[in-house]
């Protein structure tokens, strides 16, 4: 599984959202999408590229296309 | 705002954090005392100065109830205890939610944190004593029953005292149904492990939770 598809995979299982979906995705734009489940999806992202988010990009992740940018800061491209 | 409730000879006091107002609970009886889930609240310290604190029990791993873990085992020497799973996470920064809460309180409250030494995202602490299960611990001619109640998290356990009073830590919060969504948390293990527990209870149980104020065990939603 290449990093794109553990990306999208990370955001299907814990938003629980289609992978048609992912590009427009946003923050709060879903329920599941809250600041409890951005805490899930940003430990899983730890978790799966082993690395650890700052506390503004952590904030700053609103959106499926800024978290690959932000990703991008810790080495990790998708 | 400090709440004290007097049951027969055991004293209660309950401290609100400042943020997300979690519950720090200190017992006293003949100048004795256990604590539960202390945060770091001035006024909290200040109470326990005159105290013999005998045990501090965590209901579970995350940081808004142990940040004053480490200060508690400074200044008093007291024993922490917790199940096995919870004391392995609370060494975490990442398991205990540490790491994560100046981002969370931020976007929960959707303005900055204002006291940047209230939260400290590196935070860890360590347990003295873990149990497996479940565990009595006798205190002051009182009985602690530590059981583990996994689902809002991982490490999550229940104290009741006397069969009487529980203290639920986040397993049960008043008007919601508990929260299983936090990393480590799972429904099906809540459902497994812990709504039967819970279930067996006497039903005028009155709960003491980790977040607001104390209800009957029958007006929980489970």
């Amino acid at each position: 599984m290449n990093n794109l598809e553990k990306y999208n995979k990370a955001f299907m299982e814990i938003l629980n959202v289609a992978e048609l979906d992912l590009e427009s995705l946003e923050y709060q734009k879903i329920s599941a999408w809250d600041s409890v489940g951005h805490m899930q999806l940003i430990a899983a992202l730890e978790d799966i590229f082993d690395i650890m988010f700052d506390t503004d990009d952590i904030i700053d992740f609103s959106s499926y296309v800024k978290g690959k940018e932000l990703i991008a800061k810790y080495g990790v491209t998708i | 705002m400090a709440g004290y409730f007097e049951l027969s000879l055991l004293r209660l006091y309950i401290f609100p954090s400042d943020y997300l107002c979690s519950n720090s609970y200190l017992l006293s009886a003949n100048g004795h005392a256990v604590v539960i889930d202390p945060c770091n609240n001035k006024l909290f310290f200040q109470k326990i100065k005159q105290l013999k604190i005998d045990y501090c029990f965590l209901t579970h791993e995350h940081y808004d109830h142990i940040n004053g873990v480490n200060e508690l085992k400074t200044n008093f020497k007291c024993p922490v205890i917790c199940s096995k799973i919870c004391a392995d996470r609370i060494e975490n920064p990442r398991l205990n939610m540490a790491h994560y809460y100046p981002a969370f309180i931020k976007m929960q409250k959707q303005e900055p944190v204002t006291d940047q030494k209230m939260i400290i995202p590196d935070y860890c602490c360590k347990a003295d004593n873990v149990f497996e299960y479940e565990v009595l611990i006798n205190w002051q001619g009182h009985q602690f029953f530590l059981r583990e109640t996994p689902g809002h998290s991982p490490g999550s356990s229940s104290i009741l005292l006397d069969k009487k009073i529980l203290f639920s830590g986040d397993t049960l919060v008043i008007g919601q149904k508990t929260y299983t969504r936090f990393p480590g948390g799972n429904p099906e293990d809540f459902q497994q492990y812990t709504l039967s527990f819970l279930r067996s209870l006497p039903k005028e149980t009155v709960v003491y939770p980790g977040h607001y104020g104390s209800f009957l065990l029958k007006d929980a939603i489970l």
